[in-house]
């Protein structure tokens, strides 16, 4: 593939978007045509998206399958992958093809499998979250340093302000907590903002002006 | 009536005089005619330490770049993160380490296949790119979460780096990857998430040094020079904030109202 089509018309496709998309944020007024043309322009990441979900499943059965084919590490594993993601998919289609309405129809199948199983997991994995808090929050607030001892005494100090308990013991740890959350936490989270915001203009421009490509592909 | 939409004009002259200072700074710094001295970023530092880590052990090292695509308005951080992906590549490449990078996103397998082959040419060695060492394990938060701390502990990764926009996974992945051992650097600029990276990783990189990571790792006199600009901006930013606190103070509401155009 020339440097052309590899590098130079994807920075003049960056370029360009970029601007219109300044263009119709500050100048284009909402409920105008030219500002509808520009949100219609966001389509056509739709389609990419969609376009990449089959790039999605090609790469993961082509991944899975070959470490079954080269009985690879945990190929069991890989098989079990497969067999999932065969079965939802003829589920799937299964509901599409006995259906007139709409190509986005669920069958009942499809979303008893969905609530019934995919869900339940998902929850599951999502409540480990607590314990992995309670592991790292007992590393943190050990005395280690200076500002592990001024963690430690805010962590207890918002601990107390914010459970039933803090105020049954002193009716001051719940104003101690707003405290804490309203002016230190914010001020410390508007600096990280600010820094956030401004970064991620100087990084726009890098890109805009195709000075920061290492995200494109190779230059040959 | 106002060409620029209500309520945007302040944000829109702001916009303007960040990019002026940008500029200015870039064209100052331009070909090297004046190079900015520019702070270490320990995060980054230390990514070669993880790769020469995961060298001497011959154990993996595994790569994400968060929840992110280009699709929202968190890709920002998605292409920084595969900036960092390149340079670690490049690193894994140079010393014969095996790096595993999982992406969340689809939309991102693409590029992320350029990125890491174009490192691996960088290298000298692009016979030794493999496509199979970029695993998808699915689109859900979760699952791709449990897929990629599974894949950790039975690869048995010597380094894990997270670079990208994060959400409740990152503790997830951050913990794990402290149980097995792993020598951890994340980043995210998401700042909701930013406490759990820097209690549970041995290095973070907070907020827009994520950003900063692609001018400050190329060692490009221009890139650098966005940075000195960006600084630039910060300064401009903490003067209106002192300003305006004086101001408002003193009873003169005119910063106020001129924000509020």
């Amino acid at each position: 593939m020339s440097v052309t089509v590899k590098r130079y018309i994807p920075l003049a496709i960056t370029f360009v978007m970029g601007i219109i998309m300044v263009i119709a944020t500050y100048f284009l007024a909402e409920g105008t045509p030219e500002r509808y043309a520009t949100t219609q322009l966001t389509a056509t990441v739709d389609i990419i998206v969609a376009t990449a979900g089959v790039i999605g499943l090609v790469v993961l059965l082509r991944h899975h399958g070959l470490n079954i084919s080269r009985r690879g590490r945990f190929w069991k594993y890989s098989t079990i992958t497969i067999i999932g993601v065969v079965l939802y998919l003829i589920v799937g289609l299964y509901g599409i093809a006995t259906h007139e309405q709409h190509l986005m129809y669920a069958s009942e199948l499809f979303s008893w499998v969905y609530m019934n199983i995919y869900v339940h997991m998902d929850m599951t994995i999502f409540s480990l979250l607590a314990f992995f808090i309670a592991s790292a929050a007992y590393r943190a607030f050990r005395l280690r340093s200076l500002e592990a001892t001024i963690l430690l005494i805010v962590g207890t100090l918002m601990l107390l302000g914010r459970a039933p308990v803090g105020a049954t013991l002193w009716e001051g740890f719940p104003t101690i907590a707003e405290w804490l959350l309203n002016v230190p936490n914010a001020a410390g989270t508007r600096a990280i903002t600010i820094g956030i915001a401004i970064g991620a203009i100087s990084l726009a421009i890098r890109q805009l002006m195709g000075i920061e490509r290492g995200y494109l592909g190779p230059e040959r | 009536m106002s060409i620029i939409n209500e309520g945007l004009v302040a944000s829109f002259v702001l916009l303007v005089i960040v990019v002026v200072e940008i500029l200015i700074a870039l064209y100052l710094t331009r070909g090297g005619k004046y190079l900015p001295k520019i702070r270490k970023i320990p995060g980054l530092e230390a990514i070669e330490e993880a790769v020469g880590r995961a060298t001497e052990m011959g154990r993996p090292i595994m790569y994400t770049t968060g929840l992110g695509g280009i699709r929202d308005q968190y890709y920002y951080q998605t292409i920084a993160g595969l900036d960092i992906l390149g340079y670690t590549t490049e690193l894994a490449a140079k010393y014969g380490a095996k790096l595993l990078y999982f992406p969340y996103d689809p939309t991102i397998i693409p590029m992320a296949v350029d990125v890491m082959e174009q490192a691996y040419i960088r290298a000298g060695k692009p016979e030794a790119f493999d496509q199979e060492n970029i695993q998808y394990l699915g689109g859900d938060q979760f699952a791709w979460a449990f897929g990629v701390l599974g894949a950790a502990q039975r690869e048995q990764s010597a380094a894990n780096i997270h670079m990208g926009p994060f959400w409740a996974e990152s503790l997830i992945l951050a913990e794990s990857g402290f149980y097995t051992g792993a020598i951890q650097v994340a980043g995210t600029a998401n700042y909701h998430q930013i406490q759990f990276f820097v209690v549970a990783a041995d290095y973070a990189l907070i907020g827009e040094e994520l950003m900063a990571a692609g001018a400050y790792l190329s060692k490009d006199p221009t890139q650098i020079g966005s940075l000195w600009g960006a600084d630039f901006a910060k300064i401009m930013v903490v003067i209106l904030l002192v300003v305006g606190v004086i101001l408002t103070a003193a009873g003169v509401t005119a910063l106020n109202d001129f924000f509020a155009l």
